[in-house]
């Protein structure tokens, strides 16, 4: 049994701890004092790539070889680092002399190769039975820019680049705090990407700091590449289709999360920070919400609100009035609808599945070209075949409004994933629609709000502050009220303090502690 | 894994079962605007009906009225009937208005052939209704009224009066007739120059039209029902002996109305009923008078009181000539004499209680010049 | 003991009550309780209300002196194992009667008013889905979910209130035009609606707080309900007159019926569809109490596995009745089993507990 409650959830937890012992343990391998050895130990560990290059190097009056792989090492670097300095060496210690910001002494040799791969230069002396790993990363990031999926039109302008490090400093900008922490894990286990937590010390629950540790380290895969397989990993329910990790590439945005009490894991190459645990109201809330004044923040919050319920239902509402209850239409209405729908050979379903797959091809179709041939097929499919589609006797007035409205309405949601299941959502609801007409809109919504209700990430609720209902919280979560009146964080993802600002002069007790 | 095979036929199932049951296609349906009952031959009925088609085109929409009568048992037979003439499927979901033959409500009792109104769920309860005077199958013949087809016209017509406190807000839910103590009327059509208008309304006793009373009098019966409505203008006659004959009228407008209706019964078991209407009007035109002076102002008062208290108790009595009992007086005696509502018998009673009729004025208005 | 993490307050606790309690009836009771009643039907209302009142305070004495169980856990030990499990045996057909009833009648209701040709088990059973999948969970999530759609109840009312237009007070003088006895023949008629209650039995131990706060929580959900009751009642009353409520079986229905407004007609389709989601909430509970019931009667802790059985078991009994006669049948089938399990049972239990001095351990009243 356990047919329903588990159809969206997976199993993937289970029988991580044995999968973590069978890990191999790593080999030892201990420098040796012959330099010949080590230089062909490396050529052999590395399979003889051929971007491997050995450079012959003295130190003072000891032979020594300089290895790195070219493709990820900054050439200026090496000279600027490590010839240079050298050369005019005097001690006996290279580790002083050798200016780069990080120089580690290692005497095993496997782990030095690891380093190797990351941009480290290793440097071998003959008769030490130690190296010298030097970082000379290659660094070729991109500008910080504005995220072109995220835009914002009051607020900062910068957003993540596949560097994380550069992330981290984006992050670290906006907190100044010592309770700002970061974890790092490497993760994949053939890809070996570098991932880290950031969370506030002193706000974020320790239990749900120790269940996401809990989750990225059990995860055994060979491909974590970026943040967005790690993602699906991570989820609750990989079925729902409600997304419970936020991906956002604005840092405005990650900071302010921080701040809830909620933890963001960073990873290399990713230009975006997945953020956890959320609700499902956070994916309605945008950083412009924050940056305009209340009562115009929370005018378009609510409109945005208002938006998954017309993207989800109107379509499903409109096929259940033309084909069950035509009799809710006022009468003026009712006869102009008539006289479109007319002619329409097919059922209202049909008609509707049509429109809102051709909607959903152009739309596809637009991303994948390039801008300037992008738009155009925008005009094209939007004016050409919609005029089209109705003359022929295809698809009704009525219906390419609604489908038109449905469209926009899912383009609101200030995150792509939301976006996504938004528009698969109203598919079921079409269909239930076409069933049972309003009751079946009714069925299909009680399932997806019991599915809401029982939906949790990382063991917060994550209908709150609906469900469970804190109207508290709702000050922050449907409207935006002035900053000075949000006294409390919201609950949900249970922070350590609760209040984050007072009015009285005096410091509150906190309630929580 | 038989989880996801057990969603996926259930999705397949649902997606095949679509429209199985009940779907009504909007676009199969030929969808009846308005409908009228006469008297047919062999106590049958003749019931028309028009369709309302619209064709949406890219020049604009265009209306069209389609009329089909039938001669049929009873009006869902009817219904069965025009079905089988028409394209489509008959659908009287959207009727807006029922017309019924003058004859046939004097006649006949219209309420067997209503019932099926009653008991479909689909059936307009808001649709309103109306006699017409001759049959209501010529007024519907007309299909079209200048750029209207025959329904919305004579919808429109009624709603506008409605509003004017001209004839009373009824509707086929609003008549159901089981035991509410109170009489209703109707509008009443009649077919003035090929035009259908609205003559006045129509008095019923039980279900049975009775009496008629004109646009006038069924404005001033309306507001001794305290059937108000949003606007009601009265256009009084107030005699001016030395000047010619315009400047003979008068026009209020009722501004506010408190009525009193007091059923006493006395010991002896008699009932009399005390009928009060104090009426705040504003003038809206009066010629013959400049109301700057007070004596004046309470002269015409005075006179348009007087006026409407004589007019009142006219109708009062032609009600009760009619057995017309719209003011809901049985109401009251089932609701506080229950136990001599038992004993009478009403529609003898009735025409023999005592009104007391009064109606008391006050201009509180005059308009840009007084 | 129960995890703090698995409680629910009591503020949940009354909105469980009041959505149990407010179902199909909510279109059924004016026009049941006006032909008994007549005008005084409001007045029975309360009266059933006031009732309720009487057993939720047996109820709740019951399980106050079994804090830390529910009711199937500490029959046995007030009537031993075998009268234990008859009695257990008569509550669980009596709630799986009443939830088929339920459905029964929404059926009924679906039929007559939108899909006369659709059959009853496409609507039933897609019902049933959709509470099953809520129900599986425990009292934590679905108090959750009742939350939320509590508000709905108060759009109900909302479009309701709009009938006032054509309201009349004088339909409901004289007051007191029955006798005595019909009042109450008539009280015990809407008691069938205000049962529900009686999910009190299996959230005792869940509640936080004192067992006080959980009495007044659960008869603050009772006083709720009956007003939302004595409202609908009411307004049908002053709408409807007396002869015309005999003939309409769902008088609010046909009362919002013929209201229009500018954006909208044909209120009674939306009212009905609100009114689905409010009696889902029923069903809901109905379903969990069943499916707690039955998994406890095969000694199961958990109730999840047995409430696809419980469910297919309510939709079968539920498509059985076909015609008007044996919805009668089983209404006062029904009614005898609410009446022996719900009035009865609860206060023999209580006088057992309290003669035979036999309660809970203390050590769960922290």
């Amino acid at each position: 049994m356990g047919f329903f409650s588990q159809i969206f959830s997976n199993n993937r937890h289970v029988g991580k701890s044995a999968a973590r012992k069978s890990r191999v343990a790593p080999i030892e391998k201990n420098v040796e004092a012959a330099l010949q050895n080590n230089i062909s130990y490396v050529d052999q560990a590395l399979f003889h790539t051929e971007d491997l290059v050995s450079r012959p190097i003295n130190y003072l009056s000891e032979q020594g070889c300089l290895l790195y792989l070219n493709s990820v090492c900054d050439p200026d670097k090496i000279q600027e680092v490590i010839l240079k300095p050298l050369l005019k060496a005097q001690g006996v210690n290279p580790e002083r002399d050798i200016t780069a910001n990080l120089v580690e002494k290692h005497t095993n040799l496997e782990p030095v190769i690891d380093l190797m791969i990351r941009g480290y230069a290793v440097l071998f002396l003959e008769g030490r039975e130690e190296c010298y790993a030097i970082q000379v990363v290659f660094l070729n990031n991109r500008a910080v820019v504005e995220p072109a999926n995220e835009k914002s039109i009051q607020g900062a302008h910068d957003g993540f680049i596949e560097s994380m490090q550069v992330n981290l400093q984006l992050v670290r900008k906006q907190i100044n705090s010592r309770n700002l922490v970061v974890r790092q894990y490497t993760l994949g286990k053939m890809t070996k990407t570098d991932a880290s937590i950031v969370y506030l010390n002193d706000l974020a629950s320790p239990e749900l700091v120790k269940e996401i540790e809990r989750r990225i380290t059990s995860i055994n895969a060979d491909n974590l590449m970026n943040g967005y397989l790690v993602l699906e990993y991570m989820e609750d329910k990989s079925l729902s289709p409600f997304p419970q990790i936020l991906q956002t590439e604005r840092p405005d945005r990650v900071a302010g999360n921080l701040l809830e009490g909620r933890v963001a894991l960073l990873m290399e190459g990713t230009p975006a920070a997945l953020i956890m645990p959320v609700s499902f109201f956070v994916f309605y809330q945008s950083p412009d919400d924050y940056n305009s004044r209340s009562l115009a923040g929370s005018f378009i919050r609510l409109l945005r609100l208002f938006s998954f319920f017309i993207a989800i239902m109107l379509p499903a509402y409109y096929i259940a009035v033309v084909s069950f209850h035509y009799e809710v239409i006022p009468m003026e209405l009712f006869y102009q609808i008539k006289g479109s729908v007319e002619k329409i050979p097919y059922p209202p379903i049909l008609e509707a599945l049509f429109m809102e797959l051709t909607i959903e091809l152009l739309r596809e179709a637009g991303m994948r070209l390039p801008a300037p041939i992008g738009q155009s097929i925008g005009i094209v499919g939007g004016l050409v075949i919609g005029d089209a589609v109705v003359r022929v006797g295809l698809v009704s007035y009525p219906m390419i409004i609604v489908v038109a409205l449905t469209g926009i309405a899912s383009f609101v949601v200030p995150s792509h994933e939301m976006s996504y299941s938004v528009r698969l959502l109203r598919f079921p609801m079409m269909i239930a629609a076409a069933l049972l007409g309003f009751i079946g809109i009714v069925f299909s919504f009680t399932f997806m709000m019991v599915h809401l209700c029982k939906l949790e990430s990382f063991g917060t609720p994550y209908f709150a502050p609906a469900a469970p209902m804190r109207l508290k919280d709702w000050k922050d979560a449907v409207v935006r009220f002035p900053f000075w009146k949000l006294n409390e964080r919201p609950i949900d993802p249970q922070p350590q303090k609760l209040v984050q600002e007072t009015r009285a002069k005096e410091e509150r007790g906190d309630d929580r502690g | 894994m038989s989880r996801i095979w057990f969603w996926a036929v259930f999705a397949v199932g649902v997606l095949l079962l679509c429209g199985c049951w009940d779907q009504q296609l909007m676009k199969n349906e030929r969808n009846v605007s308005i409908g009228g009952i006469d008297q047919g031959s062999n106590g049958m009925i003749r019931a028309t009906v028009s369709i309302r088609d619209i064709s949406v085109t890219e020049s604009g929409t265009k209306d069209t009225s389609e009329v089909h009568s039938v001669l049929a048992r009873s009006t869902q037979h009817a219904r069965e009937k025009i079905d089988e003439e028409i394209s489509g499927s008959y659908s009287a979901a959207k009727l807006r208005v029922l017309l019924i033959s003058e004859e046939f409500v004097k006649n006949q009792d219209m309420m067997p052939y209503l019932d099926v109104y009653y008991r479909d769920p689909k059936s307009p309860l808001s649709a309103r209704i109306a006699v017409t005077k001759g049959k209501a199958e010529d007024m519907i013949a007309h299909k079209k009224i200048g750029s209207k087809t025959i329904g919305l016209y004579i919808d429109d017509l009624l709603n506008s009066l409605e509003k004017s406190t001209t004839i009373p807000r009824v509707n086929i839910q609003t008549l159901h007739p089981l035991d509410r103590g109170f009489d209703f009327s109707l509008p009443y059509l009649i077919d003035h120059n090929g035009k259908p208008t609205v003559s006045g309304i129509a008095l019923f006793k039980g279900v049975q039209m009775t009496a008629t009373l004109d646009q006038d009098d069924s404005k001033l019966y309306l507001l001794l029902s305290n059937l108000q409505s949003k606007k009601t203008l009265l256009t009084l006659r107030v005699d001016n002996p030395q000047k010619s004959n315009g400047y003979d009228y008068v026009s209020i407008e009722i501004k506010s109305l408190k009525r009193k209706l007091k059923v006493t019964v006395s010991d002896d078991q008699q009932i009399k009923v005390k009928l009060q209407l104090k009426l705040r009007v504003s003038v809206v035109e009066d010629p013959s008078n400049h109301l700057y002076s007070m004596s004046v102002l309470h002269n015409l008062e005075k006179i348009l009181a007087e006026e409407l208290t004589d007019d009142s108790k006219e109708i009062v009595q032609k009600m009760q000539r009619a057995g017309h009992d719209g003011f809901g007086i049985a109401r009251r005696l089932m609701s506080f004499h229950p136990k001599l509502w038992k004993q009478i018998n009403w529609s003898e009673e009735y025409p023999k209680i005592p009104f007391d009729t009064s109606v008391s004025l006050q201009i509180v208005n005059t308009g840009i010049t007084e | 003991m129960i995890a703090a993490k698995d409680k629910i307050t009591p503020a949940q606790l009354t909105i469980l009550v009041i959505q149990a309690q407010i179902g199909v009836s909510i279109l059924f009771l004016p026009s049941s309780v006006e032909s008994i009643a007549g005008n005084d039907a409001w007045i029975s209302v309360i009266l059933a209300g006031i009732t309720s009142l009487l057993l939720i305070v047996i109820i709740w004495g019951l399980s106050r002196r079994f804090p830390a169980l529910t009711l199937f856990e500490y029959l046995p030990m007030l009537l031993g194992k075998v009268l234990g499990k008859i009695v257990h045996v008569v509550y669980a057909s009596m709630f799986i009667l009443e939830c088929s009833f339920l459905l029964v009648e929404f059926g009924d209701v679906m039929r007559d008013w939108v899909f006369s040709n659709t059959p009853g088990w496409v609507i039933l059973s897609l019902m049933l889905l959709t509470s099953l999948y809520m129900i599986r969970e425990n009292i934590r999530l679905i108090a959750r979910f009742f939350v939320l759609t509590f508000g709905l109840i108060f759009v109900l009312i909302l479009i309701a209130t709009y009938a006032y237009r054509d309201a009349d007070l004088m339909y409901i003088l004289p007051i007191n035009q029955v006798s005595l006895p019909g009042v109450f023949k008539a009280m015990m008629q809407s008691m069938d609606s205000l049962y529900g209650f009686e999910i009190l039995f299996f959230c005792y131990p869940y509640v936080q707080g004192k067992s006080k706060g959980i009495l007044k929580a659960t008869i603050f959900g009772n006083i709720f309900s009956t007003l939302v009751y004595t409202f609908m009642v009411f307004t049908c009353l002053i709408v409807f007159s007396p002869e015309e409520l005999k003939v309409i079986p769902q008088p609010v229905l046909y009362m919002v019926k013929t209201l229009s407004f500018t954006i909208f007609e044909r209120a009674d389709l939306y009212f009905l569809t609100i009114w689905t989601l409010v009696v889902i909430t029923s069903v809901m509970a109905y379903l969990f109490m069943s499916a707690k019931t039955v998994s406890a009667l095969f000694g199961k802790k958990q109730h999840a596995g047995t409430a696809p059985y419980v469910a297919l078991v309510i939709l079968c009994i539920s498509l059985y009745p076909h015609d008007q006669d044996m919805i009668n049948k089983m209404k006062y089938i029904v009614g005898i089993l609410t009446g022996v399990s719900l009035i009865a049972l609860p206060l023999i239990l209580l006088c057992i507990s309290y003669l035979r001095k036999i309660k809970g351990k203390e050590q769960a009243e922290a």
